[in-house]
């Protein structure tokens, strides 16, 4: 199968050929698709193409659907709601339908699995004039959280009914899942809401939207700064990734980062358990889990109160590792997370007759 | 700063910074400054006595809910950690008129896509949301729970307390983990002090950390006197305490008069 997500400028691509997989990325320009046909050795065996969908508003509510060249027009309602992302996904998407009109082509939405937020979760506590623009929160890295949900039900074999989901990345974002189902998640209308990240501020008091526009800043520029300029980069004043902060030492700007990035996380983890009325589970999921395994720790610790014990004995560092012992009442867990072989999967599962068996 | 601000001058960074590019949070003075200090400066104060603990070895967590504002705090050791407004009144728990937390993007969206004007729309999330703009009817809490039992087919008031309640029971358990364990749930200021049901809804299914309300103590408790609602053996104490603004202007009055540091918080 053949997988695309949005980064703007850039277009990430992964292919995946006899289970061999491949990845790459461009840049948003002409002659892209020739780049990832290039890297394709056997064009004829490919089973399904797939297009990450970041934001699929009102419209897109399916975290896997088939996608038409007559759905795609529907899609392209979302664009406004987070413009140059599904704007990307779009483009990709109608050059492939076109190249490829004879296999399956499918949409991954992110925030699907959010659709069934309750409404004291989904709606914002403003007036229905504001409302009936498409206004509320639609979460995001559904399909992350879902998939997460899903192993840890395996895991503890049905034991899972209460379980807060954290996504720990460049865009750490928290969940709450009850028997399977979103009660509430921190990211909301944008991805700028919830838990610092690595460029976006996360919860801050909108009234400050208000001021610099008042001192002569333009919509754009406001827009591009709470999403694009603030965050880790915004407290360091460059670019810089999870891992980084997690290391960090001596930098006392990095040392407050970690400290919002650690305390914006438990905070929203004891929402999260307020909103489910307790928690059995907690899981969390990170395309770094070695890396990230002594900050988890730090956060096990701090759970103490809510009866999470930490294991004593050195961590293993696996795709799955348990955190916390066996006298623990509310279990952890880390699991390894790639982000494309799980789309892969929830492919291969929508489109059984057709996977790439390997 | 503000009087009911410098309770929550001992707010740690990693708790009142916003994380936006440093040069502007420097022009603009952008940060968590927190409102209703007097009163959690007060209530703070008199919990010690009434639990017999010493003031600072206390953790608490303390909900403000009045008709005009509300907020909650995170109080350890008589110090705010964190608070749920911030550089202005208007973020944190759904108010009256005020609609409490929502993303900025979607302000920036109702501007550039709809349109709106950023005063009308500064008016809107400040005067004309909260328990008004989902109710459509009332931003009296009480004009709410009453209508709560009557007719189903009511939807509005239904969500309308349901999110009330959602978004304070959010901040106390956000606030707990935060402070690693609480000692003390404390209910003040008008709605908190005269709502039995307000604070039965918040504290209901807060087993995990340790909350269980005596129902029967809740209902009776009074508005005008400090009452203990928790039952015998919840682990967490929880209490009404009606707060006394003017009388901690004057304390702190005297208190700076005689030069006491204490004043300067």
């Amino acid at each position: 199968m053949l997988l695309f997500d949005p980064e703007p400028p850039y277009l990430r691509w992964w292919v995946s050929e006899g289970g061999c997989p491949t990845e790459g990325r461009c840049l948003s320009e002409d002659g892209w698709a020739d780049q990832v046909a290039g890297a394709i050795a056997q064009p004829a065996d490919l089973k399904w193409i797939g297009y990450l969908l970041h934001n699929g508003g009102e419209v897109v509510t399916d975290p896997v659907s088939r996608l038409t060249p007559e759905g795609l027009d529907r899609v392209r309602q979302t664009i406004e709601l987070l413009p140059e992302h599904n704007d990307m996904t779009c483009r990709v998407a109608q050059e492939w339908l076109a190249r490829r009109p004879e296999i399956p082509h499918l949409l991954f939405c992110d925030t699907g699995f959010f659709w069934r937020l309750p409404p004291e979760a989904s709606l914002y506590a403003v007036p229905y004039e504001l409302r009936k623009h498409g206004i509320k929160r639609y979460g995001g890295y559904g399909l992350c959280h879902q998939w997460a949900w899903r192993q840890i039900e395996r895991l503890r074999d049905g034991l899972a009914a209460r379980v807060v989901s954290v996504y720990l990345g460049d865009h750490t974002n928290v969940a709450a899942i009850r028997d399977g189902q979103p009660l509430e998640t921190t990211i909301g209308f944008s991805m700028v809401e919830g838990v610092i990240s690595a460029t976006a501020c996360g919860d801050i008091d909108p009234t400050v939207v208000f001021q610099m526009q008042s001192e002569g800043m333009s919509l754009e520029q406001i827009r591009l700064m709470l999403s694009d300029k603030s965050g880790f980069m915004g407290l360091l004043g460059k670019r810089v990734g999870l891992l980084e902060v997690l290391n960090a030492t001596s930098d006392p700007q990095a040392r407050l980062a970690k400290e919002m990035l650690r305390y914006g996380i438990l905070r929203h983890i004891g929402a999260c358990i307020a909103v489910m009325g307790g928690v059995d589970t907690l899981v969390f999921v990170t395309p770094h889990p070695g890396a990230c395994l002594g900050f988890l720790a730090e956060i096990c610790r701090a759970l103490a109160c809510v009866g999470v014990r930490l294991h004593t004995e050195p961590i293993e560092q696996e795709a799955v590792c348990e955190l916390t012992d066996t006298a623990s009442l509310v279990k952890a867990f880390c699991l390894g997370y790639n982000k494309w072989q799980v789309l892969a999967g929830y492919g291969d599962a929508f489109l059984p007759d057709q996977g790439d068996r390997t | 700063m503000t009087f009911d601000s410098a309770f929550h001058c001992t707010i740690p960074d990693y708790a009142y910074t916003y994380a936006l590019p440093r040069q502007v949070v420097r022009r603009f003075g952008f940060r968590k400054y927190g409102f209703h200090g007097l009163s959690y400066w007060y209530v703070s104060r008199q919990v010690p006595g009434v639990l017999n603990v010493p003031a600072d070895r206390l953790k608490i967590v303390a909900c403000h809910l009045g008709t005009g504002g509300s907020s909650v705090a995170a109080i350890k050791g008589g110090r705010s950690m964190d608070t749920s407004m911030g550089y202005s009144p208007l973020p944190g728990l759904i108010m009256s008129t005020r609609s409490g937390d929502v993303d900025p993007m979607l302000m920036l969206y109702l501007m550039a896509v709809y349109g709106l004007r950023s005063d009308d729309l500064m008016d809107m999330l400040n005067r004309k949301s909260g328990l008004l703009g989902i109710s459509g009817f009332s931003s009296d809490l009480t004009d709410i729970i009453q209508r709560l039992d009557g007719d189903k087919e009511d939807e509005q008031p239904q969500l309308a307390f349901r999110m009330y309640i959602q978004r304070v029971r959010k901040y106390v358990g956000g606030y707990v983990v935060g402070l690693g364990g609480v000692d003390a749930l404390v209910f003040t200021d008008d709605i908190g002090v005269h709502n039995p049901r307000v604070r039965e809804e918040v504290c209901q299914g807060m087993e995990w950390c340790g909350i269980r309300l005596d129902a029967e103590r809740n209902r009776q408790a009074s508005p005008e006197a400090t009452c203990l609602i928790s039952a015998a053996d919840s682990r967490v104490s929880v209490l009404s305490i009606p707060t006394d603004e003017e009388l901690v202007i004057c304390l702190q009055g005297q208190e700076l008069l005689k030069g006491s540091p204490d004043a300067a918080v």
